[in-house]
């Protein structure tokens, strides 16, 4: 049933598609809008995260995922959570009293976070439980980083060291978790009729 | 020349195909007027014509062919057939793409890799083409909505291209944007070098320019083909049985046993004087026939309400009397401050300066729940409101959240499920309701605490000809309950089925009255950036006194004796 | 005059004097840094206002550093300094509150410095930088940009439906109940914005979006001479303060590792 689908539509277009179509970059782009103005930029997000600090990466970075989680599960490409990070970083530059910071940390987060999806998922499993996992490796070397590229946290309590370890891990795989939720609630409305996602759960019923 | 050969497009996930064996032949030079009931397939048509179908999107089925100046779509690359046909699409906001005019209109031309001197003539030309010329260093904000399509068209003739469609272009438009891209096309027919494909339903104001009417049945495939007299003529019951918009004139024509049926306003205007004879009896016979200001006591009093976001003053000074059981009409150009006022008497904005008074009651001492009890306020998107995942959660969150108590609820959401006809639905998801429906809903959501006041901002944006009869019922349903029914409205045609009118323009009241007193001020219609409606515009050339601004109107008073 | 400046060349710009702020081990340094940072931001002729209104959030933030550092900072690092306050069994030690003074003033250099791009950069611009002398693909460059003009659209589109959960009766104050709308509006926005990418996709390959590998451009993205002198005046100010605070003495150690 897929095969056929699949390949009555090759046969309409005989032109050779780019590996990604406009409409698919576009919709990850907005994805990355709306979360760059919803989340990303609301204020009081930055205020609550940046007063912790230390910690203020770890829980930034997690929610930068959110987005792209909520990209990769739906469009199943390479490259869409790395587009999706920078995309919301460049989103939130001018709302945010960050400057260009936040784009470091979207290309941060983009950077491991496709690692991290390429690693578990290939691009083709994106049950719950591999999105999960995804999210909890991205935690992991997204702190592996910060310990690596500032020896800083040297002057932290090792309690709070693992602390931090934990909550990246756990805003990642939150993040993920609530990526996967709110695409199957827009799946629901109908929108994602001509994503991958939409296409997989109508060759499901 | 374009040629569709027996075409068949149906979309993944679809049981019946959009377009279904379809041949058409579109010859240069000619404009045609492409119409069908909603969701016949005509912005499927227009999307195959220059490829997009099957190129940008997926579809299961294409079979068939279309071939543009003897090349198959399917076969040719979109670098070759978008200089051939270009598409204006229903939404300003969705298809210009760039921040600026000057790079709106280069996109085209630069996808090409035309020469940098060779794009800037181009973009020149262009925009002097729709009467845009000197905007290329305007923001993409600045502009109306009216001049967004007309820059959208800029950037298709940057392609010259021969043929050019128009998806509804007008549907998202206040009254002076709908006059600015009619001008636009109608500058365009008059160049005579290109073949151009409308789809509208504001026929009235284009039935001059148009050469040949295509008719698509429910199933998208060919119903009636030829000259629009011929067509409207031959099948206008079958036209009318289908749903599809008709002329204005041709439905007054009908209406008063007119043969042929007027097409044009011109032939509705000779034919009239012909029919009405020298019996006719121009401006001031001192008859009044069913006309009537509404009078009586007032549901909302406004006395001097002054708004402003930060500096900017939304509204000045606005004062009037919307009466009981009316419907009550807010017109005025974009920006001219109607939602602005529609939220302020929904409490959704502080009331700061003026005084609003409510059924009698002073709104600043009324509980925001008392408010919210006695006006609500509809947005224009339905989808805005919601928030659950199937219509029978959407009702049970607005009963809780009206403080119904638990036995009562479920009641009173059975009792709108059935007075809304969404009982079937219950337990579908909102969004996935067709365009009344989810009007319904939004409407049923609101009604749960049962306002005696309901406003809607434009309630009819954006709809097709079923929907906004649809909407129209609804209204009049609701205003048949005893309620007062306010609406902000772009559609002259639903302003004129109200009682009261209130005009507005950059935040002041222009005039208010009944409708018929206000449409025949000249003056106030050109201060306002409006537009008559088709059958006012016949009965202002005809010189009628009181002004009939409906079908229904037009028809009562020829029958009065007066004119007999 | 810094809005003129081409975008990449002003991150070229300010990146090493980041990195440098980040590596500070002491407050005098990042707090200089700041300093030329508005220095440039004022004479490149940004309102003062926009100035602030950037620095008074960011200033809150910074308190924050300060605050919280002393509480969580390792004790035997700081333990042989000297004691300032006691509230219970906790000791604030001089060397505990140092630490806070310096994360504070790194954070603020880093984003002083980073104003200079994001204050005086409009976003298409950058965009169209990086497609031009950046070598970003220019499929990807312009979808950003059609998906960066919906931004304020969008924005008012929240607006429009937080209003409308207003009217229905269905808004909570407080941070849970924020939190409560933001994920409500989420689907309704999602869905109106995807409708609206979809669409915009179909206007731009109506134009013949992507046709071929390359496109040509109305507007070059230049640089000039300014632009390089701009990058060359910031490294050598940043070079004086460095060599003037070292020989005052006050540079504090420049690494990764943090030390008292
Ligand atoms: N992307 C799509 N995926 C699935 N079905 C679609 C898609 N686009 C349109 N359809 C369906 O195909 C049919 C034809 O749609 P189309 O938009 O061409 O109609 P239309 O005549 O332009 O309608 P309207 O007057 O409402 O604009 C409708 O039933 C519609 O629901
Ligand atoms: N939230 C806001 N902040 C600042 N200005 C606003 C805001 N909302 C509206 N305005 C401005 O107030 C004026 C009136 O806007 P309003 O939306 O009431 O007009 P409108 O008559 O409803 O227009 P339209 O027909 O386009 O819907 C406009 O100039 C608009 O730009
Ligand atoms: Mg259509
Ligand atoms: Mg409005």
């Amino acid at each position: 049933m897929r095969g056929l689908g699949i390949a009555m539509e090759r046969q309409a277009s005989v032109l050779k598609r780019p590996l990604w179509t406009t409409r698919e970059l576009l919709t990850a782009m907005v994805i990355a809008v709306v979360f760059g103005i919803a989340v990303v930029s609301s204020t009081y997000l930055y205020a609550a995260v940046l007063g912790l600090g230390i910690f203020a990466r770890s829980a930034a970075t997690g929610l930068f995922f959110l987005p792209a989680a909520f990209a990769a599960y739906v469009l199943r490409k390479p490259g869409a959570v790395l587009l999706v990070c920078v995309v919301s970083g460049l989103v939130a530059i001018p709302f945010t009293p960050y400057g260009l910071l936040v784009l470091g940390i979207g290309g941060l987060t983009g950077a491991i976070g496709e690692l991290a999806t390429w690693i578990v998922t290939r691009y083709r499993d994106f049950g719950l439980p591999r999105l999960m996992a995804t999210g909890a490796l991205a935690g992991l070397i997204e702190f592996g980083s910060v310990l690596a590229s500032s020896l800083r946290s040297t002057p932290l309590t090792p309690a709070l060291v693992v602390l931090a370890t934990a909550l990246s891990v756990g805003a990642f795989v939150v993040a993920a978790l609530a990526g996967y939720a709110l695409a199957n609630a827009v799946q629901r409305t109908g929108v994602l009729a001509n994503t991958a996602l939409g296409r997989e759960q109508m060759e499901a019923q | 020349m374009i040629a569709l050969e027996h075409l068949t497009v149906r979309y993944v996930g679809r049981r019946q195909p959009a377009l279904a064996d379809l041949s058409l032949t579109l010859h240069p030079g000619e404009t045609t007027l492409l119409l069908g009931p909603s969701g016949c397939g005509k912005s499927t048509l227009a999307l195959t014509l220059n490829g997009l179908i099957p190129h940008s999107q997926d579809v299961a089925t294409f079979s068939g062919r279309v071939m543009v100046n003897g090349c198959d779509t399917r076969a040719t690359p979109p670098s070759s057939l978008a200089p051939q046909v270009g598409i204006v699409f229903q939404d300003p906001e969705a298809q210009c793409v760039m921040w600026n005019v000057a790079d709106e209109v280069a996109f085209g031309p630069e996808n090409l890799c035309l020469p940098p001197e060779e794009i800037r003539r181009r973009v020149g030309e262009a925009l002097a083409a729709v009467g845009m010329a000197g905007w290329e260093g305007a923001s993409a904000w600045q502009l109306s909505g009216g001049q967004k399509q007309r820059v959208a068209l800029a950037s298709l003739l940057a392609l010259r291209p021969r043929v050019i469609v128009f998806d509804e272009p007008t549907a998202h438009l206040d009254p002076q944007g709908v006059r600015e891209v009619f001008a636009a096309i109608a500058a365009l027919k008059q160049g005579g070098d290109h073949t151009l494909i409308l789809i509208e339903h504001r026929l009235d104001e284009l039935m001059p320019m148009i050469d040949r009417v295509v008719v698509l049945g429910a199933r998208g495939e060919l119903i009636a083909d030829g000259a629009p007299h011929a067509v409207f003529n031959a099948h206008f019951d079958d036209l009318r049985a289908l749903g599809v918009w008709l002329p204005q004139v041709t439905l007054l024509g009908a209406r008063l046993g007119l043969r042929p049926l007027p097409v044009t306003l011109e032939q509705a205007e000779l034919a009239l004087r012909a029919y009405v004879g020298s019996a006719f009896h121009p401006i001031g016979n001192g008859h009044q026939p069913e006309f009537r200001a509404a009078n009586g006591p007032a549901a909302i009093e406004a006395h001097a309400l002054t708004y402003r976001y930060g500096a900017r003053e939304a509204l000045r000074e606005v004062s009037f009397a919307a009466p009981e059981g009316s419907l009550w009409a807010v017109i005025g150009s974009n920006g001219a401050g109607k939602s602005t006022l529609a939220r302020l008497l929904a409490g959704l904005l502080p009331l700061r300066e003026g005084a609003l008074v409510i059924r009698g009651r002073d709104a600043r001492r009324l509980s925001a729940r008392d408010w919210s009890r006695a006006v609500g306020l509809v947005f224009q998107n339905p989808e805005h409101q919601f928030v659950a995942a199937t219509v029978r959660d959407e009702l049970r969150l607005s009963a809780r959240a009206a403080g119904l108590d638990a036995g009562r609820r479920e009641q009173r959401v059975d009792e709108l499920l059935e007075r809304f006809a969404l009982a079937r639905y219950a337990n579908a998801n909102p969004f996935t309701l067709s365009h009344g429906e989810k009007r319904r809903l939004s409407v049923a959501t609101l009604l749960i605490t049962d306002q005696p006041i309901l406003l809607f901002d434009e309630p009819t944006f954006g709809q097709d000809q079923q929907n906004a009869q649809a909407i129209q019922a609804l209204l009049a349903s609701l205003r048949a309950e005893g309620r007062t029914i306010g609406v902000i409205t772009h559609d002259m045609a639903l302003a004129a089925h109200a009682q009261h009118v209130l005009v507005m323009h950059q935040g002041r009241v222009l005039a208010q009255g009944a409708p018929e007193s206000i449409f025949a001020d000249a003056d106030v219609l050109r201060r306002a950036q409006l537009l008559l409606p088709p059958i006012g515009e016949l009965g202002m050339r005809l010189g009628l006194r009181p002004l009939p601004l409906t079908v229904e109107a037009f028809a009562k008073l020829a029958q009065t004796p007066a004119y007999a | 005059m810094l809005e003129r400046r081409n975008p990449l060349s002003k991150i070229v710009a300010v990146t090493p004097l980041m990195a440098i702020a980040a590596l500070a081990g002491d407050v005098y340094l990042p707090l200089a840094l700041t300093g030329l940072a508005l220095f440039t931001l004022l004479v490149g002729g940004v309102a003062p206002k926009r100035i602030l209104g950037a620095l008074i959030p960011l200033a809150l933030v910074a308190l924050g550093f300060l605050m919280l550092y002393p509480l969580i900072v390792r004790r035997e690092l700081v333990m042989h300094t000297p004691a300032i306050a006691r509230i219970g069994d906790l000791v604030i030690y001089a060397g505990a509150l140092r630490f806070g003074l310096v994360a504070m003033a790194r954070v603020l250099a880093l984003v002083s410095l980073s104003l200079i791009f994001s204050l005086t950069t409009p976003v298409d611009d950058f965009v169209r930088a990086l497609v031009q002398q950046a070598r970003v693909p220019h499929r990807v460059g312009y979808a950003a940009l059609a998906a960066l003009r919906f931004a304020p659209l969008l924005r008012d589109e929240l607006a429009q439906i937080r209003a409308a959960h207003r009217v229905r009766g269905l808004a909570r104050s407080g941070v849970v109940g924020e939190l409560a709308q933001a994920r409500r509006a989420l689907v309704p926005l999602l869905a109106s914005a995807i409708r609206r990418a979809e669409r915009a996709a179909l206007a731009m390959d109506g134009r013949a979006f992507g046709a071929y590998p390359q496109r040509t451009y109305l507007r070059r993205v230049t640089l000039d001479w300014a632009d390089v002198g701009l990058a060359l005046l910031l490294w050598a100010a940043a070079a004086a303060i460095i060599l003037a605070l070292q020989a005052l003495g006050w540079l504090g150690p420049l690494s990764f590792v943090q030390r008292v």
